[in-house]
């Protein structure tokens, strides 16, 4: 037993000896990256954002631009630029710009993917122009950089259900599962603040088109399930006219605008018809009502009803737009096509099949929305 | 009419209870930590089923082991193979037998090696990561039959809670990727099945520690109950594994089982797949004891060396053999080769061997009364 003893104790030693020694005043850490493309053809430029510990400074993070043909390569260019080891185990967030996210981003993740040095819940994220006007901007709050403000800015929203999950693992996930689409969100820079406004829809590794944060909404109503979600709506003043307390009289609003929050839903995805690609997608929401631009007498439950029904079809004609407008850009990031790949097998959506089925679909949308609350006032 | 017979002192007896963490430990090791991508790639979404057939064949063949050595009074491959088939075939196919468990060794050394140098320290060299675990294991094994199964019973301990930590992957299963069911067809699933019996071998450690066990009515019930949970670990990663990645995205990985991993953070530990790469080290360690030991004592038995003679010659040609390698296509090969043989040794022979033991029982049994 004394030799399992020392056994024990000589492995915990020799199992997790230190080989490679890194000080971390020495020690460069890249928590973003941006990658652009140059007009020159192949040519890459990255924007790395390092984070280093300095006793005596109190600026810790330093941006450097780079050039090469392959993201390693930015990385040895840059090595060229400071002092510091760099080190990308702490990368948080890859920024794409926008001209590289059309022409297709695997090239870049390939080596992400490959390197096992790289976290999988790191982010990706499109921007709105270069990826280097974005990294650059000045604005970052009290955040340590730039880095760090833009993970926590996505993180925020992933967990404010803002924005879907876009990290490497997912991004990847989608991609190749060939019957689904990934979505990711784009940073734009406002007042030199990088902000979320829209967000980038892929097919394949090629951005083809972008949808509003708000339609990002009904995007993930589709895919996914909310815990406490938010809504604002504009409904028809019509139906409501005779439910009035009218002393609230606004000319400038029309219709009623609503605010739904602590909202929670449910999707259940159905094929219909194999042949003919129909699908039905029944949405149970639940929701209390926060705001209210007209006083609506939400005691009476005929008023409630009536209210809940005209919130269902408003929100089912938008979803179905969405819907339209993913087929016109053939990107799939509900992932109709897996429901379908249940149905055929995955061998009878061999050779993007999909991509041509796609555009063709029928969807049916059925939404039931339930009110709980309407607050402390009626 | 059984002279087969083997003599272990009482002191260096086991119970069966710990017989269940020597064939365990044998079976998981390196192996599982790629397994549910080579399943994928027969049977695809419907790989997990597989694993369940793979999981019915292990019983089955332990069934036929135990059953094999109750012919025996006390009796292990060694002896029996020498009742069988005289002097010079049993030491022939016995020398074989430890030529085949060098190899799973040397293909265990590599693949970890390699996974240390891919996820943690690409510039250790393999001459140090296989000097430390190779120090190891010379040093438990030296220590004895009981220090080595003791290695098996506490790093059994010390690693199985990695298990809990694939909650986190279940969380991003998608369960569409489970569906249609009867995706495969029966060939592509025994193909399946075949595959994953490559990293489950192991279970051959019974036919060697039998006569060591002092409680042997235990036997098939720790047996069968440690070749029951490879089954499930062997379920878990592969079930966890097709709903986690995207097929192709399957099919790409190396090692799924350690790339699940990635996903989990903690707050003051950004990286658990660092740790759980260390901690695997943890996992090999007891598996190459395990086999080294097998080796050493297979040695001795057959060719009347000093144990720690034999031991001390099987290191340093397994430190010379392992270090010889350097590309992952080779170590691909060496790997393949121990499965392709592994399969053979492991789940066909005892099935053979039993048939011919029992054949000359009947025959030696008929001949007896025939004289009287």
């Amino acid at each position: 037993m004394k030799r399992l003893t020392l056994l024990m104790i000589c492995s915990v030693l020799c199992l997790t000896s230190c080989v490679e020694k890194k000080y971390l005043e020495q020690i460069g850490i890249v928590t973003a990256v941006g990658y652009d493309m140059l007009d020159e053809e192949g040519w890459l430029e990255g924007t790395h954002v390092l984070f280093q510990f300095d006793p005596n400074q109190a600026n810790v993070s330093q941006i450097i631009t780079t050039r090469a043909k392959t993201a390693k390569g930015l990385i040895n260019d840059a090595s060229l630029k400071t002092s510091k080891k760099l080190a990308s185990g702490q990368l948080r967030l890859v920024l794409f710009g926008d001209k590289i996210a059309k022409e297709g981003v695997m090239r870049l993740l390939d080596t992400l993917a490959r390197d096992a040095e790289i976290a999988d819940m790191m982010y990706i994220a499109v921007s709105e122009t270069t990826a280097n006007q974005v990294l650059r901007a000045n604005n970052f709050e009290d955040a340590a950089n730039i880095g760090t403000y833009l993970h926590q800015l996505i993180q925020k929203n992933i967990q404010d259900e803002k924005v879907p999950q876009s990290t490497l693992h997912d991004f990847l996930h989608h991609y190749y599962d060939r019957s689904s689409d990934p979505v990711v969100p784009i940073l734009n820079e406002e007042n030199s603040k990088p902000t979320i406004r829209n967000l980038a829809v892929f097919r394949g590794d090629q951005m083809v088109g972008k949808i509003s944060a708000k339609e990002g909404f009904h995007l993930k109503l589709l895919k996914d399930r909310f815990e406490s979600g938010q809504l604002e709506m504009v409904i028809p003043q019509e139906p409501f006219i005779d439910d009035k307390e009218s002393d609230r009289h606004y000319e400038e609003v029309q219709g009623i605008y609503i605010n739904l929050g602590e909202l929670s839903s449910d999707t259940d995805i159905q094929v219909v018809s194999v042949d003919n690609i129909e699908f039905n997608v029944n949405i149970n929401i639940t929701a209390r009502v926060l705001e209210l631009s007209e006083a609506v007498k939400m005691e009476d439950d005929k008023i409630i009803k009536k209210l809940e029904e005209t919130i269902d079809k408003n929100l089912e004609q938008q979803t179905e737009e969405l819907i339209q407008k993913l087929q016109e850009m053939n990107s799939d990031p509900v992932g109709f096509g897996l429901k379908y790949q249940r149905k055929v097998g995955p061998k009878a959506m061999e050779n993007d099949k999909w991509r041509e089925l796609y555009p063709q679909m029928k969807v049916k949308i059925n939404i039931n929305t339930k009110i709980l609350r309407s607050g402390i006032i009626n | 009419m059984n002279q087969a017979h083997v003599k272990i002192k009482p002191n260096i007896q086991i119970t069966a209870f710990y017989l269940f963490f020597i064939i365990h430990t044998m079976q998981i090791g390196a192996g599982i930590m790629g397994v549910p991508q080579i399943i994928y790639k027969e049977s695809k979404n419907n790989a997990w089923i597989s694993v369940l057939i793979a999981g019915v064949f292990l019983h089955l063949t332990i069934f036929v082991m135990v059953t094999l050595l109750k012919q025996y009074n006390n009796a292990d491959l060694f002896a029996i193979q020498k009742d069988v088939f005289g002097k010079w075939i049993s030491r022939f196919l016995g020398t074989f037998y430890i030529l085949y468990v060098l190899t799973v060794t040397s293909s265990i050394l590599l693949n970890y090696t390699e996974v240390v140098q891919v996820f943690i320290f690409p510039k250790m060299p393999s001459l140090q990561i296989t000097f430390f675990l190779l120090f190891l294991a010379t040093y438990a094994i030296t220590g004895g039959f009981r220090v080595v199964v003791g290695s098996a019973y506490l790093f059994f301990f010390l690693t199985i809670w990695l298990v809990f930590s694939l909650y986190e992957p279940v969380r991003h299963v998608d369960w569409d990727h489970y569906f249609p069911l009867s995706q495969a067809t029966p060939k592509e699933l025994m193909l399946g099945a075949y595959k994953t019996t490559f990293s489950v071998l192991g279970l051959e450690v019974l036919l060697f520690v039998y006569p060591f066990i002092s409680n042997k009515k235990k036997v098939p019930i720790a047996a069968h109950l440690a070749v029951l949970l490879t089954t499930i670990l062997t379920f878990l990663v592969t079930f966890i594994s097709i709903g986690y990645f995207s097929g192709p995205q399957l099919e790409e990985q190396i090692w799924p089982t350690l790339a699940m991993f990635k996903i989990i953070q903690f707050s003051i530990l950004e990286r658990f797949d660092f740790i759980a790469v260390a901690f695997w080290g943890f996992v090999i360690l007891p598996n190459i004891i395990l086999f080294i030991w097998l080796a050493s004592y297979g040695a001795k038995r057959l060719y009347h060396v000093k144990q720690k003679h034999a031991l001390y010659v099987i290191i340093i040609l397994l430190y010379a053999f392992t270090n010889f390698f350097e590309y992952r296509f080779n170590i691909n090969t060496i790997t393949d080769l121990a499965a392709n043989v592994g399969f053979y040794a492991v789940f066909i022979y005892p099935y053979f061997l039993l048939l011919i033991v029992l054949v000359k029982k009947k025959f030696t049994k008929g001949q007896g009364s025939g004289t009287k």
